[in-house]
């Protein structure tokens, strides 16, 4: 080894004196911020993105049924156009009249409220909600036995007497144990808890249920509409009166809750009457301007059968005759939020008073509906909804720790003459509920 | 020789005086070119100065230059930027010359080893380090610093024909 031959070679090895002068003159400017190296984030962000990726993949592929969940939402989301949700339903009774504004009262309604609403219908069918005319109730009261004092008398207390509720009435007091079960009183007791006395119309058009207690909601109400003077301004959602007779203003969600100016304004507006307030999302105005387009879009397909604004619940009611891709697709893209717009579709059920009559767990509710996929995938006909209630012994009601085979008394029990229906409809409990 | 603030970026023109051969020395070896050992040679002081960390002691300063040497000496040599813009025939135009012809043919056949075995026969035999402190400064174990180092002088030997490097 030749220690001095590379001793000389490393003295040798030294920076010019220029570089050592630029050098010097760099560590004499300040220093620079050193670049930040974007590169280097970008890759390490990049990676756990792909980590975080792998991981949930993998983990939906462990149970393969939240894998095709996955796939098929997917393939929803991203490849297929997105479609509105909808309900089927069996038999749809529901009643409305053209251009009216109607207070729902009896049975099944615990609120009364106000909804204005398009109907093509024909309204002459014997559907069990629809009211009865003067000379139908006479006649069916003259069936029974009344005599026409009593039929006069009755009438002139002003009860709207709906079919339903007549052969509800007929099938209650036929199975009453009494002598003359069709007698006046009765019949005025039956109809003071059940129907609500014709004394008047809302500006709309709509019956005043109720009167005495519903008195200074309807006065509420009339100041008000009188304030806006037929153009609803963006904040106001609607109206109704709930079953303590108050009158409840939606006001719109994006005011500032701290901010109790409106709410101020409409009790100034009302005398301070009796009214309360409630948030909703979408104001009366783009309901009605979205409830146009809806009626002209699917009067366009011939799928129409009504729409309309249900204050309350701060949406539109549609019902449809049928449905296709093409109507939930335009659906979809008016109401992109799914919301907005509570879709029925069925065809009318024939007119049964006397079937329906035999089933009075069902007056007065919400029809029994099949929710389905916006893809039209029904729930299984077959499948018995009633009898898959959990049992209920009387001191257990644990879900968890239910017998997978049936009990034999259930096996043995039609679901016709299950005592008290559930107290939640679980047709409509379905994975898509609307509400 | 006079002590030096631990503290990176005090008395710099000291600083430089002393490790400038250190670092000119292994930037060249590393790269085989002098403009891109100048350029290393700033890099490295430049990063030094801006560090502001506070070193152990010499050794640390020392091993921490060579490491930051190194680090520089491949990003000047692989940055794409590079690689596209320089011809290598313009390098082979600037040899790097020394005063004898001896140490000329000494260098050219210290470029001529690989990599792998330049650097330690460099740090070794030029830069006196231990192969303990090699293997600090290339990141490998001492062991393979003595292996490449085993290797690296059977190739000198047979291209210097035995010269230099009889004894070990």
């Amino acid at each position: 080894m030749n220690h001095e031959l590379f001793t000389n070679m490393q003295k040798q090895m030294n920076p010019s004196p220029e570089v050592r002068a630029e050098l010097s003159e760099k560590l004499a400017q300040p220093a620079k911020k050193r670049p930040v190296p974007w590169m280097k984030y970008g890759a390490v962000a990049a990676c756990a993105a792909l980590v975080i990726g792998a991981f949930t993949i993998y983990g939906y592929s462990q149970d393969s049924g939240k894998w095709m969940i996955f796939v098929s939402n997917f393939q929803h989301d991203v490849v297929d156009l997105p479609m509105h949700s909808y309900v089927t339903v069996e038999g749809m009774t529901g009643y409305v009249a053209e251009s009216t504004a109607a207070v729902t009262g009896g049975e099944g309604s615990e609120e009364h409220y106000m909804t204005n609403v398009l109907d093509r219908t024909d309204s002459s069918g014997g559907d069990r909600d629809m009211g009865m005319a003067p000379e139908d109730l006479e006649q069916a009261m003259l069936d029974v036995g009344y005599t026409l004092e009593e039929i006069e008398e009755y009438q002139s207390i002003g009860y709207q007497m709906t079919w339903a509720n007549w052969w509800k009435f007929v099938h209650q007091q036929e199975n009453s144990e009494g002598a003359d079960p069709f007698n006046l009183e009765g019949l005025k007791l039956f109809s003071q808890k059940e129907l609500y006395v014709n004394t008047g119309a809302l500006p709309g058009g709509a019956y005043i249920g109720d009167a005495p207690t519903q008195e200074e909601a309807v006065n509420a109400y009339e100041k008000l509409m009188g304030r806006f003077n037929g153009q609803y301004p963006d904040w106001y959602g609607g109206a109704y009166i709930d079953n303590t007779g108050t009158l409840i203003v939606q006001l719109v969600e994006d005011k500032d809750p701290g901010d109790k100016t409106l709410e101020l304004q409409v009790l100034d507006w009302t005398d301070d009457g009796r009214v309360a307030f409630s948030s909703c999302k979408y104001s009366l105005r783009y309901l009605r301007d979205l409830q146009d387009k809806v009626v002209d879009a699917m009067s366009e397909l011939d799928l129409f059968s009504s729409c309309g604004a249900n204050e309350k619940r701060n949406r539109l009611d549609l019902k449809l005759t049928s449905v296709t891709d093409e109507a939930l697709a335009l659906l979809a893209e008016l109401d992109p939020d799914d919301d907005a717009i509570y879709v029925q579709v069925g065809q009318r059920a024939a007119a049964d008073v006397g079937r329906d009559v035999r089933e009075p767990a069902i007056i007065g509710e919400d029809p029994a509906v099949r929710h389905v996929m916006p893809g039209g995938t029904p729930v299984p006909d077959d499948e018995d909804l009633i009898a898959d209630e959990p049992y209920y012994d009387g001191a257990h009601y644990d879900l968890e720790e239910l017998p997978e085979k049936k009990l034999p008394q259930e096996e043995m029990r039609p679901a016709t003459t299950v005592d008290s229906a559930p107290e939640e409809d679980v047709s409509t409990s379905c994975q898509f509920p609307q509400e | 020789m006079e002590a030096l603030p631990l503290r990176a970026g005090g008395e710099m023109d000291e600083m430089i005086d002393r490790y400038q051969n250190t670092v000119y020395g292994l930037a060249l070896a590393r790269t085989g070119s002098r403009a891109d050992a100048d350029d290393v040679f700033q890099e490295v002081f430049l990063a030094y100065c801006q560090c502001g960390k506070t070193f152990r002691d010499e050794e640390h300063r020392k091993a921490w230059l060579l490491r930051t040497t190194i680090n520089q000496a491949r990003r000047v040599t692989s940055s794409s930027w590079r690689q596209k813009t320089v011809p290598l025939s313009e390098r082979e135009d600037v040899p790097v010359l020394f005063q004898g012809p001896e140490e000329n043919r000494v260098w050219e056949a210290l470029q001529a080893l690989a990599e792998d075995y330049r650097l330690p026969i460099y740090l070794f035999y030029f830069q006196e380090l231990s192969t303990r402190e090699i293997a600090k400064v290339l990141a490998i174990r001492p062991g393979a610093v003595r292996m490449r180092l085993t290797r690296g002088r059977e190739q000198l030997r047979e291209a210097l024909k035995g010269e230099f490097f009889d004894e070990s």
